[in-house]
Formats: structure tokens, sequence, C-alpha cells
């Protein structure tokens, strides 16, 4: 067990370190709600890629990645790196995202969406659709922050104490200044992950022998978790049902697809995709051995959630390490927290609140820091409360995030998608979701969830926007951007 | 790249299914990553960086 008093102080080091990255990032804002959200449209790769990488990926990683490799083996791999694949669509989708954000200035990915079709309301169902499922996936983590403090503790830091340091990190870094204090911070929090990650497996190997050693011993007794469908977890179907809608995080997720408006040019935009590529590829690989060095050195958890916290207090760890693990995890949490809370303050701001677009900046960043504030608490009040529902929904987000795909790709790709499609599809896939997940008990094991939901997606999408006209206000991004996508040699 | 991504998966769950190589799989996911990160190189280095 870790003494309270030693991580306390570990922890308010980690503040401080936070705290002075987020003023200096303050410095630099010039007061407008575009600087606020979307840092001015000024952020370069470097920065753009690392606070990506630590938006994507999140506590998830450490915790029930490896988790999910203790109980299954490499199918956890695989099912990362489809994710992983799925940056793939950057390549298509980063120049047109930045092209027309740039072009008619929108600020959050439902905004782009709504003037594309030229309907408020089908901004406003993607902002509420995308809330309904972001807002369980915050206090996942938030429950993940304080499991993991008053874990290693034994009980000495509270649960209570556990989410109000992650509630006091997040939502100051957040309402700070905005999307340059969260970049800025989940950047360094992205290095901090990184490096602890890579110096526990380092001793973890190390315990066990060395690199040769380790794959000697688990090829002898743990064969079965080097192939799939391993010891049972990756079955054919589990591994389409969750590798699925995982694949299209990049575009279903608003807190990264909205990073595409940050950048300050096309270099921006190679250097941040190089960026984030590099850290997902080793820190998936980082993830997973840890999973299975686990295996070896912490046998036989009923609980393979629980993973982590037993391989941190093996003995084998030293104890900074382990400490700073431990922060690595928290950075983890804290940077998906911030960025989530910062584009659902966006999309309150600009996509729900009607006739804010034509108040003031100072009152969009206003109203967008009372949601911020808002969410935190949310994912606090529930994280203590450790609500069914919550947890449902929050399994459900990668599934029901997919209802926005369909209204997303069309933007740029289908001319013929309507208003009323995209609000169909919105609308009717995330009921389908829920109806399923929630009502009908469908596992998100279960590929028929994800199917069910991106098919009634795209079947409404297409027939009701066949069935019905383009708006007169509608934009068209595939003409007014050709130009631009050509000039730069854009797929 | 769907080319990629198919194989992703069908490969480990078809033609590596009961491979008599315990680390088939592992070494051809690792190839499958490795594949995907020169993919994604190949198509941003084509952009032109003007503004």
């Amino acid at each position: 067990m870790i003494s309270p008093g030693v991580l306390w102080t570990v922890i308010a080091l980690f503040a401080v370190f936070g705290f002075v990255i987020a003023l200096r990032a303050a410095r630099a804002n010039s007061g407008t709600a575009g600087d606020y959200y979307i840092g001015g449209r000024d952020i370069g790769g470097m920065v753009a890629g690392l606070s990506y990488a630590a938006t994507t990926y999140s506590a998830f990683m450490l915790v029930v990645l490896t988790g999910l490799t203790y109980r299954g083996g490499v199918g956890a791999l695989g099912f990362e790196l489809i994710y992983f694949a799925g940056l793939s669509l950057l390549v298509i989708f980063a120049p047109r995202f930045w092209l027309v954000g740039k072009r008619w200035g929108f600020i959050s990915p439902a905004e782009m969406i709504g003037a594309r079709y030229g309907s408020r309301g089908v901004a406003r169902a993607m902002a509420l659709v995308s809330i309904v499922f972001l807002l369980p996936y915050c206090t996942t983590q938030m429950a993940g922050i304080g499991l993991l403090l008053s874990g290693v503790t034994g009980g000495g830091i509270s649960l209570f104490q556990a989410v109000a340091t992650g509630a006091v990190l997040a939502m100051f870094w957040a309402l700070l200044a905005g999307l340059r204090s969260v970049a800025w911070t989940d950047a360094a929090l992205s290095v901090v992950m990184f490096v602890s990650g890579l110096l526990a497996v380092g001793f973890a190997v190390a315990a066990l022998g060395g690199p040769t050693r380790f794959l000697g011993t688990l090829q002898e007794d743990h064969a079965e978790w080097l192939g799939v469908p391993g010891p049972g977890l990756w079955s054919f179907p589990t591994f389409i049902a969750l590798s699925f809608p995982w694949f299209f995080f990049t575009l279903s997720n608003p807190q990264v697809s909205q990073r595409l408006f940050i950048l300050r040019d096309f270099r921006a935009m190679r250097r941040m995709i190089l960026w984030v590529m590099g850290f997902g590829f080793l820190f998936t690989l980082v993830a997973v051995i840890w999973g299975l060095a686990a295996l070896q050195l912490a046998p036989d958890l009923e609980n393979t959630s629980m993973a982590t916290p037993a391989l941190l207090s093996s003995g084998v760890i030293p104890v900074w390490v382990v400490l700073l693990l431990i922060v690595g995890i928290l950075s983890a949490a804290i940077s998906t927290l911030d960025s989530i809370a910062l584009t659902i303050g966006a999309m309150i701001a600009r996509d729900v609140v009607t006739g804010i677009e034509d108040q003031s900046d100072a009152r969009q960043i206003f109203a967008g820091r009372v949601v911020i504030v808002a969410v935190v608490l949310f994912a606090s009040y529930f994280a203590l409360e450790q609500a069914a529902i919550v947890d449902q929904l929050a399994a459900l987000s990668a599934a029901g995030l997919l209802v926005s795909v369909p209204p997303i790709v069309g933007a740029f790709f289908w001319r013929r998608g309507t208003a009323a499609g995209a609000l169909a599809a919105i609308t009717g896939g995330a009921a389908v979701a829920v109806w399923l997940a929630i009502f009908q008990g469908i596992s998100v094991f279960n590929p028929i969830l994800p199917f069910a939901v991106g098919g009634t997606s795209v079947g409404l999408f297409v027939l009701v926007s066949l069935a019905t006209s383009p708006r007169a206000k509608a934009l068209d991004f595939q003409t007014e951007i050709a130009d631009e996508l050509a000039r730069h040699r854009a797929w | 790249m769907a080319i990629a991504v198919l194989a992703g998966i069908a490969v480990p769950y078809g033609l590596l299914a009961g491979s008599e190589q315990v680390m088939a799989v592992v070494l051809f996911w690792l190839f499958f990553g490795l594949v995907v990160i020169g993919l994604i190189f190949i198509g941003v280095m084509r952009w032109r960086d003007e503004t």
C-alpha cells in the first residue's frame, strides 16, 4: 500500500506542474470565443498531436485494456490496433474539417454539420446525443480516479477525496484558458503517461527476467493468451462488436474531431497525425505488455480490472515508478475529462442554447464555463453514486456515438444528404442504441448492438434524404473546398 | 487501407487460428500496426503545406 501522505505530496507536485503550464498557456488567450474553444486555430502540430493522444487514450488504456489483456490475451492488442487503424480516417477527413472550419468559422463538429445541412435542429440533435453518451464516459474517468487513488492507499484516500481532486484539476485546467490550457496540459500529461507506462513495463519485464525470459515463460505458461480467441474473451463476435464502433472513434467523438479545428496549417495537421500515430502505437504496446506482465506477476485475480492495482501493489515495481504511474493514469483520466468538458461546453454554448451565436464572446465563454463546471460536477456526483444507468450508458458510448458518422461522411461526400435525413440518422440511431442496450439488455460485447445502431443510422440517413429535399441554406462543402483540397493535394 | 483492416481481422481469426506458431498472431498484429503507420504516413506526406 502507498502512504496517503506520500501520494498527496506527489499529487500536489503534479497539480503545481499543471497549474504552471495552464497559467502560461492562458497568457496567449485573446478573449474571443474562437480563442477559448479552439485556440484561435493557431495550435502547432506537436501540442495538438500530444493533446489529441492524451484525450483519446484515456485511463481506459492502463486500467481496462490491461484488464482485457489479462483476461483474454492478445485479442486486446488486435482490438486496439483496429481502433488505431481508424486514425487513417484523419487522412481523408482532417483536411476537410480544417478547411470548412476555417472558411465558415466553425467551433464544434455539431455546428459544422448543422450548417452543412442548413438546420439548427441537426446541430442541436448531434450535440445532445453526444452529451448523452459522453457525460457517462466522463463519469467513468472520474470513477477510475477514485478507485485508483483509494485502491492503492487501501482507502487512506477516500473515494470522495480522490474524486474531488480529479474534479478540481480538470475544472481548473479547462476553465482557465479553454483549449489552450487544456491542450498544453494535455501535451505535458501525455508525456507523463508515456514515460510512466514505459518505466513501469520496463521494471515489470525486468522482474520477470528480461524480455527473452518474459516471452519464454509466457509461451510456456500462457500460450493460449498469445492467440485468438484466447482463453475465452476474444471470440470473433466479441472482437467485431468492440472493434467496429471504435474504428470510427476519430469521427464519432466530438472531443477528438474538434481538435481538427485547432490546427495552424497543413504542416501542423501532418505533424499532429504523426505524433498521435507514434504515441498511439507505442502506448498500445505498453498497455498490452503491462497486462501480460500482470498475468505472471499477479496471477489468479478474480476481478481482472484490478490487474493494474494488483501489479502496482505486487512489490516488484519500485515505489517511485508506482507513484509516477499513478500520476500517469491520473493524467490520462483528467486529460480526457477536461477535453470532453470543454467540447460539451462549446456544443451547448454554440449549438444548443438558442441565439447565443449572436451574443458577445464573453457571454459565449461564460456559458461554456458554466457548462464545464456542470459537466465535472455531474461526473463527480455520479462517480460517487455509482449509478448503474451511468455505467450502462458509458459502455454504450462507442456504439451510441456511431450515429453521427453517416451525417459527417454525407456532409463531405453526398450532396443529396438532407437535414431530415441527418436528423433521422442521429435520433433514430440513438433511440435504437438506448432501446437495445438498456431495455433489451443487449451487451456491448454482442455485435448486434453496433451493427443495428450503425445500420439504422445509415439506412435512415439514406432513405429519408432520398425522400426529402436539401434545404436552400444548406452548404455545399464538396464544391466549396474542392479547389483548396486539390491545391493541398489532399485525398 | 480497407484491405489492411480486413486482413487485420481475417488473418488472425482465419489463417492463424490454431496455428502451431505460438507468436504468429502477435507478430502479425505488430506487422499490421506498422503497415497502418506506413499507409497513413504515405497519405499525409503527399500533402502540400502552402497556406
